[in-house]
C-alpha cells in the first residue's frame, strides 16, 4: 500500500502548488478579467485537482472542482464574464478544495462535508442566474486570509531521495485524468457539455496541456525536492569537514612531503567548495514567502472596502530558508496594517488629490551582509498624537514623559506590547499584538525594525541577516575563556586609558560608566558578570571595552582582551542551556574547543542594567550631564610638537591619517604627499603656533596628520599625537595679547587648551612664499 | 522456574560508586575529552564538549550526586549518549567492564538513599562482589532543573 500512499503524497504535494499558483493567478485576474491565458491556466489547475481525486476516490473534491470547472469555461469561452461576484464564488471553491486537501494531508481520507451550497451557487451562476452576494463574503474574506497564511510552511510532505515513485506516478494520474475526461460527459450539465465541444481541442487535450502547464505552476520550486532534515545533516557534516580541514592544515605547515601537502591543499578547495555550495542550498528568494501577498492584501482590501496594489521588486533577494519563515508572519501583520490602518479609503484619497487605489510597495535587497525588506505605503501615515494618546491611555508610559519625547520615539510607541489606536477589536487588527510581535520576532533573529512616517504614508524597514547559520563575531578572552560577541551587537571597540588625565570609569547612580566622546555609556565587568574567577586588574593603565547595542541599549563590556573576528557556525548550546538567556548559542572554534556566543539583550537584562537604567531615567540624566557642554561645539584635541592640548573645531576636520615620513616630498617651498589622486600640502602646525622650543626634529616616525580640504584641496596640518574629540565651550577666553593661529584658550576638565584659528594659519599657508616662520614674522611687525 | 531477562549494562565508576547505564544508551566513550565551561550555567552542568563537531552537554556527576569528596582528574572519561536528538555526555572517572546482569538480581533503591541519588539511581543489582547502581539517562536529564 506505500506505494499508493506514495502516490497520495505525490498528488497532494501537487495540488499545494497548483493552489499557490491558483491565488497568484486569481489576483491577476481580477486586474485583467479578459486573460484567456489566465482563464486557461486556472481552468486546467481545477482540472488536475479533479483528475487526481477521481483516481482515489475524493468525491468532494471532484464534485466542487467540476463545478468550478464548468463555470471557468464559461469565462474562458467569453459566454461569461467575470464579475466580483463570480471572482468571489470562485475563491471560495479554490479555498474549499484547498481546506479538503489539508485535511488529506493530515488524515489520508477525504474529510465528511457538505457542499452543497457552494455547488448550488455555481451552478446557479453556470445557468446565468444571478447570485444574491451572501454576507458571510465579507466574513469569509478573513478566514480565509487567516488561512492562506498557515499553510505555507507546511512544505507538504518531503520528497522521497528514491526518484522512483514520481516515475511511477506519471503514467498513472494523467491515465486517471485522461478517464475522467470520459466520465466528464456523463454528468456534465448541458452548459458545459456544449461548451466542451465548442472549445477548440488544442488548448484542451488534456495530457499534453497538463504536461506543459505542470512545469509551469511550479516555477517557483526548484525541480528536486530534498527532505529539509537531510540538507540540515548534510549542513553539519559540512561544518565538521570544515573543522578536519582546519586540522590537517595545521599538520600540513609542519611537513616537508609535497605529495601530502598538495592532497591537502585539493581537499581544502573541495571542503571551500562544499561549504559555500551547501550555504546555498539553504537560501531561498524571498518570493517564497511573498508569493502569497497578492491574495492576502486583496482579501484585506476587500474586507475593508478599499483598493490597494501591491508592487514587489527585488522578490528574487535570497536569503536562509529559517529566516524567510520567520519574518512572514511579521511581514503579514505589516502588510496588514498597511491595508486596514495606512491606506485610506478610495473617498478619502480622492479628497487629497491621492490615486484612488493605493499602492503598498515591497522591496528587498542586499546591502551590507544583511538583506533590507521594505514596506512602504502611500496612505495617511501614522497619526503621532493619536499614538500618543492610545499609549497613555492605555498607560503604557505616563503623560509626562510624553511631553519630552521626540516624534520619532513617539512613533516607537507603536511596538510597545499591547499598543493599539483602534478602539475597538474587529477580526483585521486592534489587539494590540501586533507590532510588538514584529519587532520581537525580527529581533530574535538578529534583525532590526525602523517605521518612519509621513502624511504621504508609512514606510517600515526589516533588516536581517543572511543567514543565522554562520555569522560573523568577535571573540573576547575573560579569564581563561573564550566567547563570542555578535558583530551585529558590536557597536565599539575602545581601548579605555586610565592614566589619562581623564577621569577612568566614573560611577553614576551605582552603575560605572565611561566617557565615549560626549556620551555616557554603562559598563559592567564582564568577568564579575560571569563569575569567572580573576580579575580584570582594576588598577591596569588602559581597560578593553566592548561597546555593544542591544535591547534599545547601548553599553560596555570590559574584557580581558579581545582577540579576533571570525565566522562562526552557530549551533544550540543544548536543551540545558535552554534557560541560561546569556548565551544564544556555542560555536567550534578551528582549535576544536567549544566557545560560547553571548546574546547581548540576555546579559544586559540580567546583568540588571535595563531596569537600573529605566528606574533612573538615564536617557534624561545623560543629557543632563551633558548640558554644561552644550551651546558648545565639538573639536578634535590634539598635542603638538610645541605645545599639548590644542583643539581644532570639529568643522575643520575632514579625515585623520597617519603617513610615514618617506612619503613627504618637498616641492618649492612646501612639503606635500600624495594623497589619493591629489597632492596635499603639508602644514606643520607646530612652525605657525608660538609655544615651547621646538625639540627634536618631528620627522622621525610616523607623522599624524589632520586632513582638511580647503577649496577642494587636501591640506594636510601635523600634529604631534591626536587625543579625542571634545566639546568646547562657546565661552572662550582671547588670548592677551593675541596669539597669531590661535582663537584664544578654554577651560577642559581643568586644563588649558587652546583653540587653533584655522582660517588665519590657511592665510599664511597660501601667502607664504617664503617658510612659514617668516610670514609670522611680518604678522609680529 | 521464573523467566528472567537479562540486560547489559556499561559500567563506570565514579568516585567510589559503581554505577551502569544500559549498554544500548550509551553512544561512544572518549577519554580526556576538552570541556568548554559554561559559567552561569545550572551547576549540574559541568560544559560542553565537541565532539567531532557536534556540541554535547557534559554533565557534572558529581554535581548531580552530591559527591564533593573528590574532583574530576585529568583522565575523566566521557561517556555519550542521546536523548531527543541532544548529545550529552557523562563525565565518570574510570570505565569498567559491560556486565550482563539478571533481573532476579534487581532491587529498588534503599529508602535512606540521599534526596540527591535517589532521583537518579533506578535501582541497584546486586552482584556477587558489589552493588552496581543503575542510572536512568532519562531521569537524569528530566532531573536538571534549566
Amino acid at each position: 500500500m506505500s506505494n499508493n500512499d506514495q502516490i497520495l503524497d505525490e498528488f497532494l504535494l501537487e495540488a499545494g502548488e497548483i493552489f499557490d499558483q491558483l491565488d497568484a493567478n486569481f489576483v491577476q485576474l481580477e486586474k485583467a478579467p479578459d486573460d484567456k491565458k489566465l482563464v486557461g491556466n486556472i481552468f486546467r489547475a481545477m482540472h488536475t485537482l479533479k483528475g487526481g481525486s477521481g483516481f482515489f476516490a475524493f468525491t468532494r473534491i471532484e464534485k466542487v472542482a467540476h463545478a468550478g470547472e464548468s463555470l471557468l469555461n464559461q469565462i474562458r469561452d467569453g459566454s461569461r464574464t467575470l464579475d466580483s461576484v463570480t471572482i468571489d464564488v470562485l475563491l471560495e471553491t479554490s479555498d474549499r478544495l484547498r481546506a479538503i486537501i489539508r485535511d488529506v494531508e493530515t488524515n489520508r481520507v477525504e474529510p465528511e462535508g457538505d457542499d452543497s451550497q457552494l455547488i448550488a451557487d455555481l451552478n446557479t451562476l453556470i445557468a446565468g442566474g444571478q447570485l444574491e452576494r451572501r454576507l458571510a463574503a465579507g466574513m469569509s474574506l478573513e478566514t480565509r486570509a487567516e488561512e492562506a497564511e498557515p499553510d505555507a510552511p507546511s512544505e507538504p510532505e518531503p520528497a522521497r531521495a528514491d526518484p522512483q515513485p514520481v516515475l511511477q506516478a506519471e503514467p498513472i494520474i494523467p491515465s486517471f485524468d485522461d478517464e475522467d475526461l470520459l466520465t466528464e460527459d456523463d454528468h456534465d450539465n448541458t452548459a458545459s457539455s456544449s461548451l466542451d465541444d465548442a472549445v477548440p481541442a488544442p488548448s484542451f487535450s488534456a495530457p499534453s496541456a497538463m504536461g506543459s502547464e505542470a512545469p509551469k505552476a511550479s516555477e517557483l520550486i526548484q525541480p528536486v525536492k530534498v527532505n529539509v532534515e537531510l540538507l540540515d545533516r548534510l549542513m553539519n557534516m559540512v561544518s565538521e569537514l570544515v573543522l578536519a580541514r582546519n586540522r590537517l592544515l595545521s599538520f600540513a605547515t609542519h611537513s616537508g612531503d609535497p605529495g601530502f601537502n598538495s592532497t591537502v591543499r585539493t581537499i581544502d578547495m573541495v571542503t571551500l567548495g562544499l561549504q559555500s555550495s551547501m550555504m546555498e542550498t539553504r537560501m531561498q528568494p524571498v518570493s517564497h514567502v511573498w508569493s502569497k501577498f497578492p491574495r492576502l492584501v486583496r482579501d484585506i482590501a476587500q474586507a475593508c472596502g478599499k483598493k490597494v496594489e501591491l508592487v514587489q521588486k527585488g522578490a528574487e533577494t535570497e536569503l536562509d530558508r529559517t529566516l524567510l519563515e520567520s519574518i512572514r508572519d511579521p511581514l503579514i501583520h505589516i502588510i496588514r496594517n498597511s491595508v486596514d490602518h495606512g491606506i485610506e479609503t478610495p473617498e478619502v484619497r480622492r479628497a487629497k488629490g491621492k490615486p484612488e487605489a493605493g499602492t503598498i510597495t515591497l522591496s528587498s535587497m542586499h546591502e551590507n551582509g544583511m538583506v533590507v525588506i521594505t514596506i512602504a505605503d502611500d496612505g495617511a501615515g501614522i497619526d503621532i498624537s493619536k499614538v500618543a494618546k492610545s499609549a497613555v491611555k492605555k498607560g503604557l508610559i505616563s503623560a509626562q514623559r510624553i511631553e519630552t519625547m521626540a516624534d520619532r520615539e513617539l512613533v516607537d510607541l507603536i511596538f510597545l506590547p499591547g499598543f493599539s489606536t483602534s478602539d475597538t477589536v474587529t477580526n483585521l487588527s486592534g489587539r494590540g499584538v501586533g507590532m510588538d510581535v514584529v519587532r520581537t520576532n525580527v529581533q530574535k533573529i538578529g534583525g532590526t525594525v525602523d517605521i518612519s512616517t509621513s502624511d504621504k504614508g508609512t514606510k517600515l524597514q526589516i533588516q536581517i541577516p543572511l543567514t543565522l547559520a554562520i555569522m560573523p563575531a568577535v571573540f573576547v578572552r575573560c579569564g581563561d575563556q573564550r566567547f563570542a560577541i555578535p558583530q551585529n551587537n558590536l557597536f565599539e571597540m575602545v581601548r579605555h586609558d586610565l592614566t589619562e588625565n581623564g577621569p577612568g570609569l566614573e560611577d553614576f547612580y551605582g552603575v560605572p560608566v565611561f566617557r565615549l566622546r560626549n556620551k555616557l555609556i554603562p559598563v559592567l565587568f564582564l568577568n564579575k558578570e560571569l563569575k569567572i574567577k580573576g580579575d580584570i586588574a582594576e588598577n591596569k593603565d588602559s581597560l578593553s571595552i566592548v561597546v555593544v547595542q542591544a535591547a534599545g541599549i547601548c553599553f560596555g563590556m570590559i574584557v580581558d582582551e579581545v582577540l579576533f573576528i571570525q565566522e562562526v557556525v552557530v549551533k544550540s548550546a543544548g536543551p540545558l542551556l535552554k534557560g541560561t538567556t546569556i548565551y544564544s548559542g556555542a560555536t567550534i572554534l578551528g582549535d576544536g574547543f567549544v566557545a560560547m556566543i553571548f546574546d547581548i539583550a540576555g546579559i544586559a537584562i540580567r546583568s540588571g542594567l535595563i531596569s537600573k537604567l529605566l528606574e533612573n531615567d538615564f536617557k534624561e540624566d545623560l543629557e543632563e550631564t551633558k548640558g554644561d557642554s552644550e551651546g558648545g561645539q565639538p573639536a578634535l584635541l590634539f598635542d603638538l610638537a610645541n605645545q599639548n592640548r590644542v583643539a581644532l573645531p570639529l568643522d575643520y576636520v575632514d579625515r585623520l591619517e597617519i603617513f610615514q615620513p618617506n612619503r613627504i616630498e618637498r616641492r618649492g617651498p612646501h612639503d606635500v604627499i600624495v594623497y589619493g589622486d591629489k597632492i596635499m600640502r603639508l602644514i606643520w602646525l607646530s612652525e605657525y603656533i608660538k609655544g615651547d622650543t621646538l625639540p627634536e626634529d618631528p620627522r622621525n616616525g610616523n607623522i599624524s596628520v589632520i586632513v582638511h580640504y580647503h577649496n577642494d584641496q587636501p591640506l594636510g596640518f601635523v600634529v604631534k599625537q591626536i587625543h579625542d574629540i571634545v566639546q568646547i565651550p562657546q565661552d572662550i577666553v582671547g588670548s592677551t595679547p593675541p596669539q597669531p593661529g590661535v582663537l584664544g584658550s578654554t577651560i577642559l576638565k581643568g586644563n588649558v587648551v587652546s583653540i587653533l584659528n584655522i582660517e588665519d594659519i590657511i592665510r599664511w599657508g597660501d601667502l607664504a612664499i617664503a617658510r612659514p616662520s617668516m610670514a609670522l614674522d611680518t604678522a609680529r611687525v | 522456574m521464573a523467566v528472567t531477562e537479562s540486560h547489559t549494562y556499561s559500567t563506570f565508576y565514579i568516585d567510589k560508586f559503581y554505577f551502569g547505564i544500559l549498554t544500548t544508551e550509551v553512544t561512544e566513550l572518549t577519554k580526556g575529552s576538552e570541556v568548554t565551561p559554561v559559567p552561569l550555567a545550572p551547576p549540574a552542568i559541568y560544559g560542553l564538549i565537541n565532539l567531532r563537531g557536534q556540541i554535547a552537554t557534559a554533565i557534572d556527576m558529581r554535581q548531580c550526586l552530591g559527591i564533593t569528596t573528590s574532583q574530576y582528574s585529568e583522565g575523566s572519561i566521557t561517556l555519550f549518549f542521546s536523548r531527543n536528538a541532544s548529545l550529552f555526555g557523562l563525565l565518570v572517572d574510570s570505565i569498567s567492564d559491560i556486565v550482563e546482569v539478571d533481573e532476579m538480581n534487581f532491587e529498588q533503591p534503599p529508602t535512606n538513599l540521599p534526596e540527591a541519588a535517589k532521583k537518579l539511581i533506578h535501582g541497584v543489582y546486586k552482584l556477587p562482589d558489589k552493588l552496581l547502581f543503575v542510572l536512568d539517562p532519562a531521569r537524569l536529564i528530566d532531573g536538571i532543573e534549566v
